[in-house]
């Protein structure tokens, strides 16, 4: 039957084509909308996932009084005791605090404000520094070692930054009125992630060094909080929860308080809101409803020119459901013909789009003083990765709308009798 | 028993609302093997009759009986069953799907049919050798063959199922002479094979091989005659 219906398809070429291209024209829309918020989605993701986090949560203060270490930016405080609040949430896998300070080195003319960073050495694989967030990914190479728990006066540094002072593993450098021997090096691959910082001391350090420069910063608090969840999806559901905690614990007002996620700083990055991206996606599923009722009108009218040939056939002993059939394949052929160019066109006009457009990381999640050393990777990656459920969604809607096409002009065949149809000559 | 009963059939259609009598109360029998031509003028109800008994249509009233089968009872689906193992039709003015090459013209009864494509295609040569022998026109579309060779791969697509009966509306009608002659021959030659052959037509030529002639006027039976009519 398939020659046949092949043949059929090449025979009525306007009809054919306008069914493949309005089916082409529709999918590639679908795709190339469905491809790109993909694609953004994935970017926003990165810096979270390189961090092996999903949620990132701060608060916005009054910056503290100039001293040596202040905290980063307007970091607001955050007692250790919500760590284990936000734990207990269900769904929340593992948190883990990051107190991100400046250091001050007025002898260093070029870069004096150093973006210090302390982290939790218990909990490795969650932060700036953690080196298999993902199984299978590496995000930092590093040289040297990781922090052991007796570390004190231990410190980590970007490699980077480690370039521009000229430092290697084994030297020494000060961090507020301390000095810390170099134990290791960290190529981040140029890759942004939240609670990135040149320098890495244990956290426990980091607190005493801030509390000492900055009294009224508790001593037993960090400035940012990053909590992996069980199912990444959940993560926005978690949000209003996690907000909720931390009001109450710090005792400030709502919009202080940030949690922050991939899904909410994709409008701010992109300049797609949530509404957009749903208008969008609306809007391409009413297009491709739009075409899909006139491919089906079209195999309907195309009937009313078949009919002495389905005539022909019933005459010649092809029951209805064999025409049925005929005119399903006829149309699923052509609509997936469409589909499948569709689906290439959209994605090909979703990479053009993604590989020229520039995303960069929100300032909110990257504390960074103004001159820095190593400057942090802002510039967004821009995933192009081919997402298989948006094809199939594509293919399955273009070879519904065939088969739908197909049933309803088998179903206005089917009310032809054959000898009426055989007259119509 | 006759193969064919028609048993006091009548046939009105609507046309905007007028009722035509394309049949009324015909009754005819017609035996295994014969070679019937229903003969008329033009609106006599030849056409009608032939539907009726290839199962294209059902009667307002009556019966009519295939080898036991009363086609009027029977769903679009058995019809199309009965159709596709017991007729096999020729119609006026040739009806080939213009976009296939002869050979696929006849090759089109059997594409619903499971049958290995194989075999589908050996049953196909097997009739184009005898009807349409020279091979070359096996790959032509109907436009690029004469009207003789288009009757000719009309034939072959009537009988490609070895059909108990074979209907033929004016079958010599676009035809020259010589050309309908080896028509009639190869229509007498499926007879001959023992197929029924029920033909509407005017061709006198025609007339002279029937075994059963049937005289059609203003939607009755005027005539039945036994033997070739004159």
């Amino acid at each position: 039957m398939f020659p046949y219906a092949w043949k059929e398809i090449t025979r009525r070429k306007a009809r054919s084509t306008l069914t493949i291209v309005s089916i082409l024209l529709s999918i590639a829309l679908l795709v190339a909308v469905l491809s790109i918020i993909e694609f953004f989605r994935e970017a926003m993701k990165l810096p979270f996932t390189t961090a092996g986090t999903n949620i990132a949560v701060e608060t916005f203060i009054e910056p503290g009084p100039f001293k040596k270490i202040r905290q980063a930016r307007h970091l607001g405080a955050l007692p250790d005791s919500l760590i284990p609040q936000i734990s207990q949430i269900p769904g929340v896998q593992d948190v883990v605090g990051v107190l991100l300070f400046w250091d001050y080195h007025p002898e260093d003319e070029k870069n004096p404000m150093y973006n210090c960073a302390g982290i939790d050495p218990a909990k490795p694989n969650i932060g700036p520094l953690s080196l298999a967030p993902a199984p299978g990914q590496i995000y930092v190479v590093l040289e040297g070692r990781s922090f052991s728990l007796d570390d004190k006066y231990a410190a980590i540094i970007d490699k980077r930054f480690a370039q521009a002072k000229n430092l290697k593993i084994g030297d020494r450098i000060e961090i507020g009125h301390e000095n810390f021997e170099i134990i290791g090096l960290a190529d981040m691959q140029g890759l942004p992630r939240v609670a990135q910082a040149e320098i890495f001391i244990p956290l426990a350090t980091a607190k005493e060094l801030v509390h000492f420069d900055q009294p009224n910063f508790p001593p037993d608090a960090v400035n940012m909080l990053l909590v992996k969840v069980e199912k990444p999806r959940t993560a926005e559901e978690l949000k209003p929860q996690i907000k909720k905690i931390v009001t109450q614990a710090t005792g400030l007002k709502p919009e202080q308080v940030k949690v922050l996620t991939a899904e909410a700083i994709l409008p701010d990055t992109t300049g797609v809101s949530q509404l957009t991206q749903t208008m969008m996606k609306v809007l391409s599923i009413i297009i491709v409803f739009g075409v899909a009722i006139l491919v089906m009108r079209t195999a309907v009218a195309t009937i009313g020119e078949r009919t002495r040939e389905i005539g022909i056939m019933k005459a010649l002993g092809w029951k209805n459901s064999d025409i049925s059939k005929l005119m399903v394949l006829e149309m699923a052929i052509q609509t997936t013909l469409g589909g499948i160019i569709g689906i290439t066109g959209g994605y090909a006009v979703a990479y053009i789009y993604a590989s020229t457009i520039k995303l960069t990381l929100p300032p909110s999640l990257l504390p960074y003083s103004c001159i820095p050393a190593a400057a942090p990777p802002q510039s967004l990656k821009v995933s192009m990765q081919f997402h298989p459920w948006i094809f199939c969604i594509a293919l399955v809607v273009s070879i519904v709308v065939g088969i739908t096409a197909g049933y309803l002009a088998a179903r206005k065949a089917a009310s032809l009798q054959p000898a009426q149809a055989i007259r119509a000559l | 028993m006759p193969l064919i009963q028609l048993q006091n059939v009548s046939k009105i259609y609507k046309r905007r609302d007028v009722e035509v009598r394309s049949l009324e109360g015909v009754s005819l029998d017609v035996e295994k093997g014969e070679f019937v031509v229903i003969y008329g003028v033009s609106g006599s109800g030849k056409t009608t009759l032939l539907n009726l008994i290839g199962g294209l249509d059902k009667p307002t009233s009556g019966k009519v009986i295939v080898d036991s089968l009363d086609l009027t009872t029977q769903d679009e689906h058995q019809l199309s069953l009965y159709r596709r193992e017991k007729v096999g039709f020729i119609f006026q003015g040739f009806n080939l799907i213009p976009t296939l090459t002869a050979f696929e013209n006849v090759l089109f009864p059997l594409i619903p049919i499971p049958m290995p494509e194989e075999e589908k295609k050996r049953k196909v040569r097997e009739i184009l050798s005898l009807i349409l022998p020279i091979q070359r026109l096996w790959e032509q579309l109907p436009l690029e063959l004469s009207g003789g060779e288009q009757q000719r791969v009309a034939i072959a697509r009537a009988l490609i199922n070895n059909p108990q009966i074979l209907l033929a509306d004016e079958p010599t009608s676009d035809l020259d002479t010589k050309t309908s002659q080896q028509i009639i021959d190869l229509l007498w030659e499926a007879n001959k094979k023992g197929c029924t052959v029920i033909i509407a037509t005017h061709d006198p030529r025609i007339l002279k091989r029937a075994s059963l002639g049937v005289e059609m006027e203003d939607g009755k039976i005027k005539e039945i005659r036994k033997g070739a009519v004159s």
